[in-house]
């Protein structure tokens, strides 16, 4: 009988390391936004609250506020932070507790979080299946997207693509490298791919980006979905949901000590689709294709 | 015109109300117009303003990326499209340092000109240049640090994490006002030929409008007008506005009242008249009855007294004979009686004379008989009769000439009696006083004052002292005798020498008689 009761004190013990792991509360602080921008959150803290099995404090943080003042109301000794204002509460207490940042195209920089810079694994997965003809992919990259391109060019070598990453350090250069690009050979079987990148995705730069390559035939993607809209091909967007189930367990496992930061690119994707883009390519995708779609261009 | 000068001109208030009117309209749709004008214009003018700096923007929006990368040829298409707007004469792309990117149509010289002395950079869309046919409008050209929407803002890191944003050169578009001041031309003419016809309009319809109104007040002035000129109460018609009927009521009830006022006057007038017809006629009637009378009395005394003077002269100068024989016979009792029979007779004589001499001058049969006249014949003559009458009362008599005229015409006769029947009234009315006869000369009339210190005359006394068969009173009358004729016959003698006779006196201090004859 001494091996079952040693038996049950280890399953009790088991239970009881696994209940100090998840037995602490946990507080959600995110921007108190309003429709349709409150349903991406409302998303992101269901997926976080059917992850985490304790108690979830929400913290809705108005336009304006003291970050100082809210991080000391603070109680619970892990907090997941979303969007730019939960940023700046994270930026507060990150080196005192276990602290994840979701909603936002982080690099690692000390935060520990899901960033939005959606996985190139998933995107190049995507881009072979909806522009198979695709056999280069060009993608111009600063400081704040460059953690991504050693994956990238990893994942397209899996793949048989060649990527051709160009570094850029402003949008001037930027723009001399798209228009370089565009006045380069082979466009049709080139993709252009615009990472979240504040320089080389540049609203002021993407509807010439996008007009270009209308005009060459050629293939862009990104990780908005407002690209998809104005002309991209694809742009992946996050599955909120599983965001937050992401964050949910990454929070708990977390070691905040740790330098670098583990930051993760977005492995839970869907995906927008230009159809007229789509047709104007040559592509023709079939009803079990544009099943996957979760928002299909134009409505 | 003055306002006043206006409102108390001849013009009619039909036609001054007019006048105002149209004035009024005129200056509101003066004002109207120029105000509606000036809004239009400067709301156009905002409108295509609008759509100047719309169209500089949109050109610094598509210019961004063939700024950025330093092709030309990117922004081909944005400035083909910005010339293709009416109103742009011409626009250009600069670089920060305002070296030209790209331009597209010739810039006039003397915007050129004015933007040369000028600070080119700007934060924002402004004009940077204004002539009388263009504007200037220049834009930065900026990169922002946001990837996109504000919406989308909160799924981006923060600024401090991204760059700023940054102007990386300018869009000018020189944009024509032609079309504006066209257009605005356009306006003026449009809302001042409006106002113009509205004037027109609104004053045929006041014109009309303000006749048919004031037809009734016309025909009412012209009535009242009529009635002024003829004289003659005429009615007005009752129409027109509640106060222009008001107006004619009242005016027909004023004639209406005249009309009754007229009419009892006129019967008054018609009575009256009848009245003082009958009243004239019997004062005639009365006045010559009167005079017949007084003709047949100043007869009948002058007759009798005529025929009482024959028997009672009779009496006196056979009274005197049997005087005369009772004093040769020496009975003397019976020649105190006789002497009172013959005062007596004399008295009577006197009062007959008096009589005659009243009724003569009544009649008018009395005669004036003029001869030269000494003063000192006067003098004596009364001083002959009067000095014993004056010391019958203790008075002392004394005449006073005061003149160097010595002889004048006159009636002595009357004259004499005159100054006589005053001298003996003061001796008569005086005790123990005196009594004088002042002659004195005055402007050619010679002044005879009797003047006494006896008993006067009252201030009502001396009001009737000259009439007829008066005496001051009864008792007085009494006391001293007399007719009550004397100072009557008097003042009527004085009359007919053409002169005057008055009286000064107060009540117990003496009287003052004084004649005036012309000499």
């Amino acid at each position: 009988m001494k091996w079952i009761q040693y038996y049950t004190f280890c399953i009790s013990l088991a239970l009881g390391m696994s209940f100090a792991v998840y037995a602490e509360p946990l507080t959600i602080v995110y921007p108190d936004v309003k429709a349709p921008y409150d349903k991406i959150f409302q998303q992101i803290t269901q997926g976080i609250e059917s992850e985490f099995p304790d108690e979830v404090i929400h913290l809705k943080l108005p336009s304006k506020f003291d970050a100082k003042e809210v991080a000391k109301k603070i109680t619970t000794n892990k907090m997941v932070a979303l969007g730019n204002r939960g940023m700046m509460i994270a930026k507060q207490v990150y080196l005192d507790m276990p602290v994840v940042v979701g909603a936002l195209p982080i690099k690692p920089n000390g935060i520990s979080g899901v960033s939005l810079m959606a996985s190139p694994n998933v995107l190049f997965n995507s881009l072979n299946e909806l522009a198979p003809k695709v056999t280069t992919v060009t993608v111009l990259y600063t400081s704040a997207s460059a953690w991504i391109i050693d994956v990238a060019k990893e994942q397209a070598k899996l793949r048989g693509l060649k990527l051709n990453p160009i570094p850029v350090d402003d949008i001037r250069t930027a723009a001399q490298a798209y228009d370089e690009v565009f006045e380069g050979e082979n466009l049709e079987s080139m993709a252009i791919w615009l990472p979240l990148d504040p320089v080389t995705a540049n609203k002021v730069i993407v509807p010439v980006i996008l007009e270009k390559a209308w005009a060459n035939k050629m293939v862009v993607f990104s990780s908005k979905p407002t690209h998809a809209k104005r002309g991209a091909l694809f742009s992946a967007m996050p599955d909120n949901e599983m965001l937050g189930k992401q964050l949910a367990r990454m929070v708990a496992t977390v070691d905040y000590k740790k330098r670098p930061s583990t930051v993760k690119p977005l492995s839970n994707i869907e995906l927008a689709v230009n159809l007229r883009t789509a047709a104007h390519l040559g592509y023709n995708y079939d009803s079990n294709e544009r099943a996957k779609f979760s928002l299909t261009f134009p409505k | 015109m003055p306002l006043y000068r206006l409102l108390s001109s001849p013009l009619s208030i039909k036609n001054q109300v007019v006048i105002f009117l149209i004035a009024g309209i005129t200056v509101m749709t003066i004002a109207i117009s120029f105000i509606t004008t000036k809004g239009v214009n400067q709301q156009y003018r905002e409108l295509m303003l609008n759509n100047a700096r719309q169209i500089t923007e949109g050109l610094a929006k598509q210019s961004v990326f063939s700024i950025l990368s330093g092709s030309s040829q990117n922004a081909q298409d944005a400035m083909n499209q910005v010339e293709g707007f009416q109103s742009v004469v011409a626009a250009r792309l600069v670089l920060e340092d305002q070296s030209v990117f790209t331009s597209k149509g010739q810039y006039p010289e003397s915007i050129e000109q004015q933007q040369s002395g000028l600070d080119n950079k700007t934060t924002q869309t402004k004009i940077l240049v204004e002539s009388d046919e263009y504007w200037l409008i220049k834009t930065p050209v900026i990169i922002s640090s946001s990837m996109s929407d504000q919406d989308e803002n909160e799924f981006e890191l923060s600024v401090e994490d991204n760059p700023k944003d940054q102007v990386i050169g300018y869009a000018e578009v020189i944009y024509s006002k032609a079309s504006l001041k066209q257009s605005q031309k356009q306006v003026a003419i449009i809302i001042t030929s409006v106002g113009f016809v509205a004037v027109l309009l609104l004053s045929l319809l006041m014109h009309i409008g303000l006749v048919i109104l004031f037809r009734p007040l016309e025909q009412l002035s012209k009535t009242m007008q009529i009635s002024q000129k003829t004289g003659d109460h005429i009615f007005a018609p009752v129409e027109g506005a509640k106060e222009i009927r008001r107006m004619a009521r009242s005016y027909n009830s004023m004639m209406a009242v005249l009309d009754e006022q007229e009419d009892r006057l006129k019967q008054h007038r018609d009575q009256l008249e009848a009245e003082v017809d009958i009243r004239t006629r019997e004062l005639v009637q009365a006045r010559d009855s009167a005079i017949m009378a007084s003709k047949h009395k100043s007869e009948f005394m002058a007759n009798m007294s005529h025929e009482l003077r024959t028997p009672i002269q009779s009496i006196i100068g056979y009274g005197e004979l049997v005087v005369e024989e009772l004093e040769l016979e020496g009975n003397f009792d019976l020649i105190d009686d006789m002497d009172k029979i013959t005062t007596n007779s004399q008295r009577l004589l006197s009062m007959i004379n008096s009589l005659l001499d009243l009724a003569k001058i009544e009649a008018g049969k009395i005669e004036v008989k003029y001869s030269e006249v000494s003063i000192d014949e006067v003098q004596q003559s009364v001083t002959d009769i009067i000095k014993p009458l004056a010391e019958k009362n203790h008075n002392h008599f004394e005449i006073i000439t005061n003149t160097e005229i010595s002889k004048f015409n006159t009636d002595q006769e009357k004259l004499e009696q005159v100054l006589l029947n005053l001298l003996s009234n003061a001796c008569k009315f005086t005790e123990n006083g005196k009594v004088t006869l002042l002659i004195s000369e005055e402007n050619k009339q010679l002044n005879f004052d009797i003047k006494d210190t006896g008993i006067g005359l009252s201030p009502e006394q001396q009001q009737y002292i000259f009439d007829e068969f008066r005496q001051v009173d009864g008792s007085q009358a009494r006391q001293f005798s007399g007719t009550g004729l004397g100072l009557a016959i008097s003042k009527r003698f004085v009359e007919l020498l053409n002169g005057r006779l008055s009286v000064q006196s107060e009540l117990g201090q003496g009287s003052t008689f004084t004649v005036n004859i012309p000499v």
